[in-house]
């Protein structure tokens, strides 16, 4: 077991470079938990909760009986929410979907609507959405109604236009309105979704820069031709780093893994789900694994290691949705992403999560993307076998 | 309906047409560019590349030092200023980079399609100091961190990763985390100081947010590169 030990060994000498990564790793992937925590989670973020529509409101008005009517009828269908009064973090929150209204009540808005004057209130919304529609809606309806009450009874005062229309708008509005962004109660499954769809990038980029740099040391040609002067068989050689490798990928797993199961507050215990997303990540492990060795046999300069661990990384993590949902990816991106192992593996932990039963049919497309990522490992290692015997053909 | 309570004449006087009669009561905000949420991804992507240049930073900086790696050694016995020798490879190192930095923005403007706003030379002039930011930043690391290269290589990654993470490029919402429950760390981090300046290009009309990243990155910049040059400088070899 020369060859195996002498893996540790060089892999000991990376140990600092490793370590480093390592606890970077943890440390990003525990604060991203409890961001998907405190993001999507029951306690914290109160918007939501309820299925009312966040909104900001910005009262430039006086606090007339009519705006305080106005607003107490909203607050029947939106939640208010306050980020401050400075212009910059309202516009922030928007941006961000803490909000999805923010409606300005301008000067001088109770004057002009009571006089028949033109007066409109100002709105700045997400584009495109429903919930903004929805609350354009119940907007135009109290202001219509009251607009029918001033026409109609232009002696009305503000007090009582404000108890008629609450009274009025009590029996006829029955109007629902949901918030778009509510997400799902997160359980244990959603985070797992998150998290081990993240877990991929962390093993592209932990990976290759740990199996590749000492793949690499394995493959100069000195070193090559040292090996083959030695009594030890080629078959056997490849078995110990292919052992070797596999320790080394494994531990690396178990540990993040490990983390993930701590870092849940959701997983009460382990369940059919939770094997799967393990189980997909051993298998998309593999053809991290295959890339590693390639880029390891094939690369002309340890410089030129962490420059790919890095590139190949984010590339991969962007194109096939492991840090922007793949729903949010566009479909030419996602056609591209097909041609790539990582799009199948978060397409799995994406189905994953929404499983509820384990016949063969509900398994079926996750064995099926299983199954594809394992041949792209059985490609990525043919072209493997095939350089390596160039490189040994080279050697002799 | 009160209204027929309070004015029984409503009706002649055209209740009915006024009831089925809606008029709107709100209107957008004009000119102003939406909100999109998945922009912050690109922001900090662009961002993240730009500091990415620390690479470049800190093999030269490797370079210059006689203790780190043999073109050091070869540079420190001779008869070019060390400095001077520095300074054009950074230079050189920053042009390459930057290029290749264009070539980027005009993929994600051109291809992808990402909408960086209506001011483009800013955007540019922002990539400009965010890559010099970078190349110092790489060279302040390799001049304090006194390891292997490859430490100093998993050191500088690590940095830039947890920049680019605490910027949003992989959780969008963490800017926005950050910039309101930890802002102090958004104005130390880089990367999150681009990021903000393309989103302010892109969302906000004045220049007020915009100058005030610009400045802070200006401020880190100038101070890393005191830093290294006091590490670099007049630094001797009784024995390599």
């Amino acid at each position: 077991m020369q060859v195996f030990k002498t893996y540790f060994k060089i892999m000991k000498k990376q140990l600092p470079s490793l370590l480093i990564y390592i606890t970077v790793f943890l440390t990003v992937t525990a604060i991203l938990s409890f961001a998907i925590l405190r993001d999507t989670g029951d306690s914290g973020n109160t918007a939501f909760k309820s299925s009312k529509v966040p909104v900001i409101i910005d009262n430039q008005d006086e606090n007339s009986a009519f705006v305080e009517g106005f607003l107490s009828y909203l607050e029947q269908y939106v939640v208010f929410k306050d980020f401050g009064d400075d212009e910059e973090s309202k516009r922030d929150a928007l941006f961000n979907r803490k909000a999805v209204y923010i409606l300005t009540i301008p000067e001088g808005f109770t004057e002009d609507f009571y006089n028949g004057r033109e007066a409109t209130l100002i709105k700045d919304t997400m584009p495109d959405s429903a919930d903004a529609t929805y609350v354009d809606s119940a907007i135009n309806y109290y202001l219509n109604q009251a607009r029918l009450y001033i026409k109609y009874n232009p002696e009305i005062t503000t007090k009582e236009l404000a108890v008629r229309l609450q009274n009025n708008l009590d029996v006829q509005v029955n109007a629902e309105i949901k918030d778009e962004q509510k997400k799902k109660t997160l359980n244990s499954d959603i985070f797992f979704a998150y998290y081990f769809n993240y877990l991929g990038y962390v093993a592209i980029a932990c990976f290759i820069v740990g199996v590749s740099t000492v793949m690499f040391s394995y493959n100069g040609i000195d070193i090559m031709r040292k090996h083959y002067a030695s009594p030890v068989s080629i078959k056997n050689m490849n078995f110990q780093l292919l052992f070797a490798n596999l320790i080394f990928v494994m531990c690396y797993l178990v540990v993040f893994i490990t983390a993930g199961i701590l870092f849940n507050p959701y997983l009460i215990s382990f369940n059919g789900n939770l094997l799967l997303f393990i189980a997909n990540s051993a298998v998309f492990t593999l053809v991290v694994l295959s890339i590693s060795y390639l880029i390891g046999i094939s690369v002309k300069g340890k410089n030129a290691i962490q420059a790919l661990a890095s590139m190949l990384s984010l590339c991969l993590a962007f194109l096939s949705g492991m840090f922007v949902p793949q729903q949010f990816l566009g479909k030419s991106v996602l056609r591209v992403a097909s041609f790539t192992p990582s799009y199948w593996y978060v397409k799995n932990n994406n189905t994953i999560m929404d499983l509820t039963d384990y016949s063969f049919d509900s398994l079926k497309d996750i064995l099926i993307s299983m199954l594809i990522q394992l041949g792209f490992a059985v490609a990525i290692t043919a072209i493997c076998l095939v350089v390596s015997k160039r490189k040994r053909m080279q050697a002799n | 309906m009160s209204i027929l309570a309070d004015n029984p004449k409503a009706m002649e006087q055209g209740l009915l047409e006024d009831v089925l009669h809606m008029d709107s009561f709100v209107t957008e905000v004009a000119g102003k560019n939406e909100p999109d949420q998945m922009l912050i991804y690109f922001f900090a992507l662009l961002a993240f590349t730009c500091i990415f240049s620390g690479n470049w930073g800190l093999t030269e900086v490797v370079n210059i030092q006689a203790d780190q790696s043999y073109v050091g050694a070869r540079v420190n016995v001779s008869p070019v200023h060390k400095m001077k020798l520095f300074l054009c490879n950074i230079a050189a190192a920053f042009t390459v980079h930057i290029v290749s930095i264009f070539i980027l923005l005009y993929y994600m403007t051109s291809v992808l399609k990402i909408d960086f706003g209506d001011r483009p030379l800013l955007v540019v002039l922002t990539c400009v100091f965010g890559s010099l930011t970078g190349i110092i930043i790489g060279g302040t690391i390799g001049v304090l961190v006194k390891a292997k290269p490859s430490v100093k290589d998993a050191i500088l990654t690590s940095v830039t990763i947890s920049c680019g993470f605490l910027s949003g490029m992989m959780y969008a919402d963490m800017k926005y985390i950050i910039a309101t429950k930890a802002p102090f760390l958004a104005y130390i981090n880089p990367v999150s100081l681009m990021a903000d300046a393309f989103y302010s290009l892109y969302y906000y009309d004045n220049y007020d947010r915009y100058i005030r990243n610009l400045v802070i990155l200006l401020v880190i910049t100038v101070a890393l590169s005191l830093v290294s040059y006091m590490g670099l400088r007049r630094k001797t070899y009784a024995s390599i």
